[in-house]
């Protein structure tokens, strides 16, 4: 490992190896730590979507799908994207005001959904539950490889000069008067002026350690892979509910009523090999990864509402991950006041996959010189 | 039906030719369970109440058993224990059961996933 | 939710002796097993609905294995067994989902011994994946409860003893063999027969195989492998080659076999999907066929209330996991109340006094036959590694010097694993490759993270809870 550097980029997930390839690519020397492996976190256990439909920060997501369409090709790898389009289903007729308004906030960010009847939805595939009312497709939705993501990245970066160390942990982030100075891991110590904190659900553990109170929680989501089908006509299917996020987490965790206490709603992908990812549930279990029983039942049940043919489909395995979730609805993309050179990068929630490309380029014109884009919504505020 | 082969009885000390590959019952047939019929790719094909399914398509003289979907790569039993989940066959509509752990009922549909169920449907178009 | 005293999973000698111990000290049991019939591996029996005529063609072990089921049955108010069981998920304090007859149960086990046995390892190499080559375990079962000879002509290549018991097998069922490859050198047979010689009974059991297969003129060959398979569309030959003193194999010393049939058999792996998702604590061990669960005296491990037993946790042999699971079922008895530890512990003692002696002798026998990691380099780039999702050994390879050093890493990358055997095939090839690649230890590598359901299962296992 190196002695010095001029940026630690603390996290190997997705975000964190976009943001060491945008900063070796502005010619920054990087030097990448991950306590594990690369996208052994929340990373390599998501599905890879790209909605856009249903994004809490549309305007950056809509940035980042556009660079995602190039970034094959920049990257030289393939990370299996795939233009599924994404389709909000309703459950009910009542959501249609719901999905009406929606679509209609979405096109004023220059995100594309038309609102299709029940009937228009069948035409399209007709594998779909039979009362389901309708809903809305979003032509620009896709899907990637998450993983595959994380690992072209880290290889780009890597050609261009950066350090990527796995099993590496980080123990202490030393600061000397208001300045970064170096950051302490479990392989040696390295010289550093910035710092890149880019540990998802993690991250404020580290924070804690510099007196930053980081306003993460690890938010638990449950999937369920399939065995491969043959590929349905469409592929990226997501519940209705999923757009009532709820104002109150305290309400969520008090509610009895199970289907909203953890946070399910249907969120149904099949990638290329063939394979369908079911989720998904949103709870707050603290650091515990486990699959529960009554997550998984209802997830189950959610995804047969909506495509009725999966109730004899094989499952073969199921994930679970801990997304970062931030009290504001945004990630943090942002300069720490009071520590110079040290930068979050965290928060993403549910958008991580999403939002890599476009946080990595962000990073990178903070520390080299101007952000392209308004990061005031997701600036750190102590 | 059977052959000359198969009917043999006892422990004949192997007079297999060169490329001959069946595979066959060992010992008196009669003392296997009762004998009926089920259909493999078709064409109706002898099995015994207790036999795996695997073991019916076997001692048929089945040398492959499917065909992977990336490759096109012919496969057959493997572990006998159901869990490689090679042996994989299309029983009653249901498709990739593990031949050597479902058991030979009268009359069940046993189709061999040389073609994939969807490919075969474009084919029929 | 149903409820038990003890939950058994697994129905081989460890299963069926912990259930009939724990019943003598008056535990009520339930035997979940996923085969139609008890017996696992070793004792398994014929397909129930095949008539037997003469039991002297089934061998020693089908006795063995009548006998204990018989022992079974005599507890009958005590054992409950469930077969066509599977146990696919473990959910916190021993609740366990399992898809029994096709319907989805939930079960709270008090107490729960994971007997689970072990599997064949699977050592790739060009030409493996051809129909009509076995494992073989595959082969014995097909033998033993099938009455089914799954062809002609047989070349059996592996490492260790089980091979000649099937050898034996084979000539009594009418096959023709046309070789006996061990990869295990004369000299490193001749370093560990000392210790072999603590079971006189079975050295002489082996020797009595040997003879018999050079009475027939069939040869046996030390330190040699198989190095690739070939045919169209099935095996029609096999190619085997001597190895050098580093185990490679030596360019020159190819001879070929013109076959239908190859059995491999390489050793057993303990099965240790469920004891992953029970949260146990694991080592690996080498000798005893790599990774397994760690257990105290009592058979019990690091998660109160779970215990393990028999080759699942160790590859010992079916005495030893006789031993192993009488112990489990009195520690379970005595957590469960129905003796107190320095009962349990004077019960235990002389059983205690018998495992350890099988346990030197499978240790020897282990370490004798295990191979280094030179065996997972017979493959070519085109080998695939991993069978369910025909991932290539070059795919491999790439993933590790991408910087891979974990099997999970490497099954992020490849998808080696993510088919339906869910990582038992390729999982040990992944660990002795990367441990060739990366010039380290095989246990560096790790083991695939434990994920449920511990084999595929319908949605509606799920639904019907």
């Amino acid at each position: 490992m190196v002695a010095s550097t001029n940026v630690v980029v603390i996290g190997g997930g997705v975000i964190g190896t976009s943001v060491a390839y945008y900063l070796s690519k502005a010619k920054m020397n990087v030097t990448l730590l991950e306590r594990r492996e690369l996208a052994s976190e929340a990373t390599g256990s998501n599905y890879g979507g790209l909605p856009l439909q249903t994004s809490h920060s549309p305007d950056l997501i809509r940035e980042s799908a556009r660079m995602y369409e190039s970034l094959g090709s920049e990257l030289g790898a393939d990370f299996e994207l795939e233009h599924t389009g994404s389709y909000l289903l309703m459950d009910n007729g009542d959501q249609l005001p719901m999905l009406e308004a929606h679509a209609k906030e979405m096109a004023q960010h220059g995100i594309q959904v038309d609102i299709l009847t029940g009937r228009e939805l069948r035409e399209v595939d007709p594998d779909i539950a039979p009362d389901v009312p309708g809903g809305s497709r979003c032509p620009s939705g896709l899907i990637v490889n998450p993983m595959k993501v994380a690992y072209a990245f880290a290889a780009a970066a890597k050609r261009l000069g950066a350090q990527v160390n796995t099993f590496t942990e980080v123990e202490e982030v030393r600061v000397d008067n208001g300045q970064i100075k170096s950051v302490v891991s479990t392989k040696g110590e390295i010289e550093t002026k910035f710092v890149v904190l880019a540990t998802g659900a993690w991250a404020p553990l580290l924070g804690n350690k510099l007196n930053l109170r980081i306003p993460v929680i690890p938010r638990r989501g449950q999937i369920i892979v399939t065995e491969a089908l043959p590929p349905g006509k469409i592929r990226y299917m997501i519940d209705a509910d999923y757009l009532i996020t709820s104002s109150s987490l305290e309400a969520v965790k008090a509610s009895t009523d199970p289907k909203i206490r953890l946070g399910i709603s249907a969120v149904l992908t099949q990638p290329g090999h063939g394979n369908w990812l079911l989720g998904t549930s949103r709870d707050f279990p603290g650091y515990d990864k486990s699959n529960t029983l009554e997550t998984l039942t209802l997830i189950a049940r959610r995804a047969v509402r909506f495509l009725p043919k999966l109730k004899h489909v094989n499952i073969i395995r199921t994930m679970s991950g801990l997304r970062p979730f931030c009290e504001s609805g945004h990630p943090i993309i942002s300069p720490v006041g009071g520590i110079k050179g040290l930068v979050l990068a965290t928060g993403h929630h549910g958008e991580g996959v999403g939002l890599a490309p476009v946080t990595g380029k962000l990073v990178s014109e903070i520390i080299t010189g101007r952000p392209s884009m308004p990061i005031e919504e997701f600036g750190y505020n102590v | 039906m059977f052959d000359g082969q198969r009917t043999e009885v006892g422990n004949a000390l192997g007079e297999a030719e060169k490329g001959v590959r069946k595979a066959r019952r060992i010992g008196h047939l009669q003392n296997r369970g009762t004998e009926f019929q089920i259909t493999v790719d078709g064409k109706p094909v002898t099995a015994f109440a207790g036999e795996t399914i695997a073991s019916v398509l076997l001692a048929d003289g089945n040398t492959v058993i499917r065909h992977t979907s990336k490759k096109d790569e012919p496969r057959s039993v493997f572990c006998g224990i159901g869990i490689c989940f090679d042996c994989l066959v299309t029983v009653d509509g249901v498709p990739n059961q593990r031949a050597c752990m479902i058991p030979a009922r009268p009359g069940c549909v046993v189709t061999r996933q040389i073609v994939l169920p969807h490919e075969e449907e474009e084919h029929r178009g | 939710m149903r409820e038990t005293q003890f939950a058994i999973v697994g129905g081989g000698p460890a299963a069926l002796s912990a259930a009939i111990q724990a019943a003598k000290l008056g535990v009520s049991s339930i035997i979940l097993d996923e085969n139609p019939q008890l017996g696992g591996q070793i004792y398994r029996q014929p397909a129930s609905a095949f008539k037997i005529q003469d039991e002297n063609e089934l061998g020693k072990h089908y006795r063995d294995g009548k006998r204990i089921l018989a022992e079974v049955q005599e507890y009958s108010d005590k054992i409950e067994v469930n077969n066509d069981a599977l146990v696919w998920g473990y959910f916190d304090e021993r609740k366990l989902t399992v898809l029994h007859n096709g319907k989805s149960e939930l079960l709270k086990a008090h107490q729960l011994l994971i007997a689970t046995g072990a599997y064949d390892r699977p050592i790739p190499f060009p030409g493996w994946t051809l129909p009509g080559v076995f494992t073989a375990g595959g082969v014995q079962v097909m033998i033993k409860s099938q009455r089914l000879l799954p062809g002609s002509r047989f070349l059996l290549a592996g490492s260790g003893p089980l091979q000649l018991a099937l050898a034996d097998q084979l000539l009594d069922a009418g096959a023709k063999i046309l070789a006996v490859v061990d990869a295990t050198s004369t000299m490193r047979m001749m370093r560990y027969l000392p210790s072999l010689l603590r079971r006189p009974g079975l050295v002489y059991e082996g020797f009595s195989y040997l003879t018999k297969l050079r009475r027939r003129g069939i040869p046996y060959l030390r330190s040699h492998v198989i190095i690739r398979a070939s045919g169209n569309e099935h095996v029609e030959q096999a190619v085997i080659a001597s190895l050098d003193e580093n185990g490679k194999p030596l360019p020159g010393s190819e001879r070929t076999f013109d076959v239908d049939a190859i059995c491999l058999g390489y050793g057993l792996v303990p099965n240790i999907d469920l004891t992953k998702l029970c949260g146990c604590a694991h080592e690996y061990n080498h000798a005893q066929g790599g990774w397994r669960p760690t257990h105290n005296e009592h058979m019990e491990t690091c998660v109160p209330g779970v215990f393990v037993a028999g080759d699942g946790c160790g590859i010992a042999g079916v005495h030893a996991a006789i031993q192993q699971g009488k112990l489990a079922g009195i520690y379970a008895a005595s957590n469960l109340g129905l003796l107190d530890i320095p009962a349990a512990d004077k019960m235990a003692k002389p059983i205690r006094s018998k495992l350890s002696t099988l346990m030197k002798f499978a240790t020897a026998l282990g370490e004798l036959y295990s191979l280094g990691n030179m065996i997972y380099s017979l493959s070519n780039d085109d080998t695939v590694i991993c069978r369910c999702e025909e991932i290539t050994f070059r795919e491999i390879r790439e993933a590790i010097h991408a910087g891979a050093v974990h099997v999970d890493d490497i099954k992020r990358r490849t998808r080696s694993g993510m088919g339906y055997c869910q990582g038992r095939i390729c999982g040990p090839s992944l660990l002795g490759i990367a441990g060739n690649e990366l010039n380290v230890h095989t246990e560096a590598a790790g083991h695939l993270k434990g994920r449920l359901p511990i084999k595929p299962v319908p949605l509606t296992a799920l639904l019907d809870l």
